[in-house]
């Protein structure tokens, strides 16, 4: 280099840079602003968008078995509604009461009203006020909004409150943010099956929003009268309000009718059912350990169903109005906190009311032979909690927590867990657990009374059922041992659960008959009581397999003993009301030329359920799907096909329920 | 050796005369200032203790490098365009070496005629400057740089290292980082590791396009990207990826802290010790000729211990990672 050059003009340029500056400025060029990176992005600190308190706790240190279903897991099962996805969870029997009434049931000794799980929507209870439980085909969701379902076998009062007795189901829809732009889809089969959802989403500055429509409907089951047709809006609201402080915003409805064929009654009617809900949640970062959230929802649900029917003399003309109206509304506040690095603290606290009422399920003046009762029965709740999550070591995990609990309808109870994780190497944990739940009685368990008025001559009334206000909350306490391991990179997942449930008290109606030579029509009635004990003890098996990129096996497999008493129903068939194995697989595999292809296949050993429920002998089943994605213009789609039930007919939880080959094809669009 | 160092704060707006004056005795002045010295202008973009440590750490190791005698004259702006002209330290250097953005794009505008070696510059701000430049006045510019990253191979390795080759690896990448994202493409190929690479424009919907990617990938691998890492998008995007529990691979250790699994990097230290192991063989080299642009060589991994218990991934150390990253780098494709 020409050191004396430069020194040379370096000498000019300072004693005449005050002269030219001007000049030497314009001559430098003008660049265009630059994006805004710069090596401060690598240098300075973002701030910490993933607080210890966002985090989730590892499925490997979680006090509970835990089976997620993830999206690929929904689209390649098939489904065409949520609840045949717990076919994929190990313990879960999926039935069906009747084409549009799926009986998603947990460890049995349950009638066609499943209500010893809780059942979430966005951390929304959708457990029903009235009969408990969830009424799957009623729920304003759609499966294409769903991100991800978080199934808790075993009892997680502590957590989730009451009612989260065998299990709770956590469903977990998308943010808003990922919904934006338009998505189209159509499903077409045979049997009357015809869907239709339309999505649309966008987001402004701090917001975004989406809208589904959605509408599903099929014939049934070929041997039953069974139609359904049920319309759903929804809508999403995720709102960033400043740096700390964000706002969920959720409603929907569904409307429809649902076709009920009364064996009782030898007759045909349709049930018009709306179901409408409302929630807001505000999250509030305190600081980087400390996260409050206040949530309040409302629900409503509303079934209109009447039958009017002349039976044979000398009995006459029959109204029974099943119609019935429930609300909730519900607060609770959630704090959580951490602690130290090793302890992190959620508690909280929740005030619920629950209200029903019915104009023959509570009619409560048979004197009078009046319907059209609307009195409105309620159920109050308070409920506080509190769990605190302790790594003692790095290999030992520690979960203490409780729930207290006071309602109108039962006795304060106490809900305690505790749960201890250690971990034999970093990817294979073992879990020790113990834990108590209650359910309280349903507002129909302890307060209907079910009556119908029969026009004669004679006139009389039959009832169908009462409830009992002296029932006691049912209890559960559940000794669970698990084995969790993760091995080859997550390509391998294997959870094992061996458990204990020693379950009392039980709320039971089913034979528990009082004589009433009254009512012309049975002379007799039925009561609610606590008079179901049980001992259940198993073993569920959970394995998560990706050999390759495009390959994954999901399998599940669960064998119980159920040992119960009652003194109107006999242990064997108590035993039974479980299906003593069940074992599903779900094979995802990529095919050639683009293809998608999955099969699940669903065995359930012979069963007898409980209320509607009827002996049932084995089946396996399977659903098989091919699916094309395809890129059209801008827009993303898949074209599928679906055929359900291969390997042929079979009865599902009653005599009369067939179940039959049905195939579908589904196509959708997505325009961002 | 003798190792002098002249420092110059420059005040925007405010240009002391005192300088001049006392740059002019320094320069003519001082004994040691002999004409077979080599004369480097070191501009840095900011005066914080990171560029401070930087300026330091160069001329520590071209010091312990060089036998000759070496002249520094440091320039440290405020981070800022300065209002004053830097062209005469500019043009009376053998050597100019910027550190950081500002400084980069500031020299490189003056059109200077000693040779410009940037550091701790991002790859396409520094090319996307030359590229401008070029159009405007297309001289020939006689620069190179070290970049404030590691090569992208690095990236897909560090993925390879924590999650196994049989994950499925997610890109989403702009104009700004489709060269770095088809790379690693290729190098995932030769790996056996999927990726799936989504290509955003400025304009689209940046969570949309993410989502995309996440529904095709079970992590993320983020690249320098302006357009889609940047401290705007950041909060939203580590939400939505820990939404589908997808890990993050970063390029920046701020990136780790708020939320990100992993990320490979350098430090300033490194970088530093980098550029004055370059500014070192330029000056022993006979034509005093720069090297080709080059990417950060020491590189550090980090990683959220916290994210990755949640998310399930298990390591053995940060250090035996990044050992066996080291060792992956040396025979990588």
């Amino acid at each position: 280099m020409n050191t004396s050059r430069h020194r040379f003009a370096f000498f000019t340029a300072l004693f005449l840079a005050p002269v030219f500056s001007v000049t030497v400025l314009a001559d430098t060029v003008q660049l265009p602003e630059l994006p805004s990176f710069t090596d401060d992005d690598f240098l300075s600190g973002i701030p910490v968008v993933l607080t210890a308190t966002r985090l989730a706790q590892p499925l490997s240190e979680a006090p509970a078995a835990m089976t997620v279903i993830d999206r690929e897991m929904i689209n390649a099962s098939g489904a065409r509604d949520v609840a045949h996805l717990f076919r994929l969870v190990p313990g879960f029997m999926v039935s069906q009461d009747n084409g549009h009434m799926p009986i998603v049931a947990y460890h049995g000794l349950t009638s066609e009203y499943v209500n010893r799980l809780q059942v979430l929507v966005d951390g929304r209870s959708v457990y029903s006020p009235l009969f408990g439980g969830a009424d799957w085909s009623n729920l304003p969701l759609v499966l294409d909004d769903i991100e991800r379902i978080e199934v808790i076998r075993g009892p997680n009062a502590a957590s989730y409150g009451s009612n989260s007795f065998l299990s709770v189901i956590n469903i977990i829809t998308r943010h808003a943010s990922e919904t934006t732009g338009q998505f189209f889809r159509a499903t077409r089969g045979s049997n009357g099956i015809k869907n239709g959802v339309y999505r649309f989403g966008d987001s402004t500055q701090n917001a975004d929003y989406r809208l589904t429509l959605a509408s599903h409907g099929d014939s049934g089951l070929v041997t039953r009268a069974d139609d359904h047709r049920i319309h759903n809006l929804r809508g999403r609201a995720d709102m960033q309000l400043s740096e700390r402080d964000t706002l969920l915003l959720q409603t929907g409805i569904s409307k429809g009718m649902r076709e009920i064929d009364s064996m009782s009654l030898n007759a045909v009617e349709d049930r018009k059912i709306l179901m409408q809900f409302e929630q807001v949640r505000w999250q509030h970062q305190i600081g980087a350990n400390d996260a409050l959230s206040v949530q309040f929802f409302h629900t409503l649900e509303d079934t209109d169903e009447v039958f009017d029917v002349t039976i044979q003399p000398p009995l006459g003309r029959i109204i029974r109005n099943a119609s019935n109206r429930a609300e909730r509304f519900d607060l609770e506040v959630q704090h959580t906190l951490q602690l130290s690095p090793q302890a992190r603290l959620v508690w909280g606290g929740g005030l619920r009311q629950d209200s029903a009422q019915g104009p023959q399920i509570f009619n409560t003046n048979p004197a009078t032979m009046q319907t059209g009762n609307n009195r409105k029965f309620y159920n109050k709740v308070f409920r506080s909690f509190a769990n605190i999550e302790t790594r003692l070591r790095t290999d030992l995990t520690l979960n203490t927590g409780a729930m207290l609990e006071k309602s109108t309808l039962a006795a304060t109870a106490l809900s305690p867990r505790i749960g201890a994780n250690y971990f034999i190497t970093p990817q294979q944990s073992v879990r020790l657990i113990y834990s108590q739940a209650t359910r309280t009685p349903s507002l129909n368990e302890a307060r209907s009374n079910y009556r119908i008025p029969v026009e004669g001559p004679p006139s009389f009334i039959t009832t169908v059922w009462v409830g009992n206000p002296q029932l006691k909350v049912e209890k559960i306490t559940s000794y669970e041992l698990g084995y969790h391991a993760n091995l080859n990179r997550q390509r391998t997942v294997l959870d094992i659960k061996a458990y204990h449930e020693h379950l009392r008290d039980l709320i039971t109606v089913e034979g528990n008959s009082v004589s009433d030579p009254s009512d012309l029509l049975d002379r007799k009635h039925f009561v609610y009581d606590n008079l179901t004990d049980a001992d259940i003890t198993g073993l569920e098996i959970a394995l998560d397999i990706r050999p390759t990129r495009h390959t994954r096996f999901v399998l599940s497999h669960s064998s119980n003993k159920i040992k119960s008493t009652n003194p109107n129903i006999s242990s064997a068939k108590l035993a039974q009301s479980s299906p003593k194995h069940i074992t599903s697989l779900l094979a995802i595999a990529r095919l050639p030329g683009g293809f998608n292809s999955s099969i699940s296949y669903y065995s359930v050993s012979k069963s007898n359920g409980l209320g509607s429920g009827d002996g049932v002998k084995r089946y396996k089943t399977a659903n098989l799907r091919l699916a094309y994605p395809f890129t059209w213009g801008s827009a993303r789609g898949e074209i599928s096909w679906v055929y359900e039930n291969l390997g042929g007919d079979y009865k599902n939880w009653r005599q009369d329920n067939t179940m039959t080959a049905q195939h579908y094809v589904s196509i959708f669009l997505y325009l961002d | 050796m003798p190792l002098r160092q002249n420092t110059a704060h420059i005040d925007t707006g405010k240009f002391p005369w005192i300088f001049f004056v006392a740059l002019f005795c320094l320069i003519f002045f001082n004994p040691a200032s002999q004409a077979d010295s080599f004369r480097i202008t070191l501009i840095s973009s900011g005066k914080t203790d990171i560029y401070q440590q930087l300026v330091k750490g160069i001329m520590e190791t071209v010091h312990a490098q060089v036998s000759q005698p070496v002249d520094f004259n440091t320039i440290l702006m405020k981070g800022k365009p300065p209002q004053v002209d830097l062209k005469p330290q500019i043009h009376a250097a053998d050597l100019v070496v910027t550190i950081g953005q500002q400084a980069t794009h500031t020299t490189l505008s003056t059109k200077p005629k000693a040779p410009v070696l940037a550091t701790l510059i991002p790859e396409y701000s520094y090319e996307t400057l030359l590229e401008t430049l070029k159009k405007r006045s297309p001289q020939h510019i006689n620069s190179s740089a070290i970049f404030i990253t590691p090569p992208p191979s690095a990236y897909i390795l560090l993925a390879k290292i924590l999650l196994g080759e049989k994950q499925r690896i997610g890109i989403l990448a702009s104009e700004a980082s489709i060269g770095d994202a088809k790379k690693i493409k290729k190098i995932a190929q030769t790996l056996g590791i999927g990726l799936w690479l989504e290509t955003a424009n400025p304009s689209d919907n940046l969570i949309q396009k993410l989502t995309q990617t996440l529904d095709n990938s079970d992590a993320l691998l983020a690249l320098p990207d302006p357009f889609i890492f940047n401290r705007k998008t950041a909060k939203n995007i580590l939400l939505t990826t820990y939404r589908h529990r997808a890990p993050v691979i970063a390029f920046s250790a701020s990136y780790v802290k708020a939320g990100a699994m992993a990320a490979v990097h350098s430090s300033p230290a490194l970088i530093a010790r980098q550029t004055g192991e370059t500014i070192a063989g330029i000056i022993q080299s006979s034509d005093k000729t720069l090297p080709a642009p080059m990417h950060a060589k020491y590189i550090l991994v980090s990683i959220n211990e916290n994210v990755a218990r949640s998310l399930g991934v298990t390591y053995s150390s940060i250090g035996q990672v990044q050992q066996e990253l080291h060792r992956q780098m040396r025979s990588a494709p």
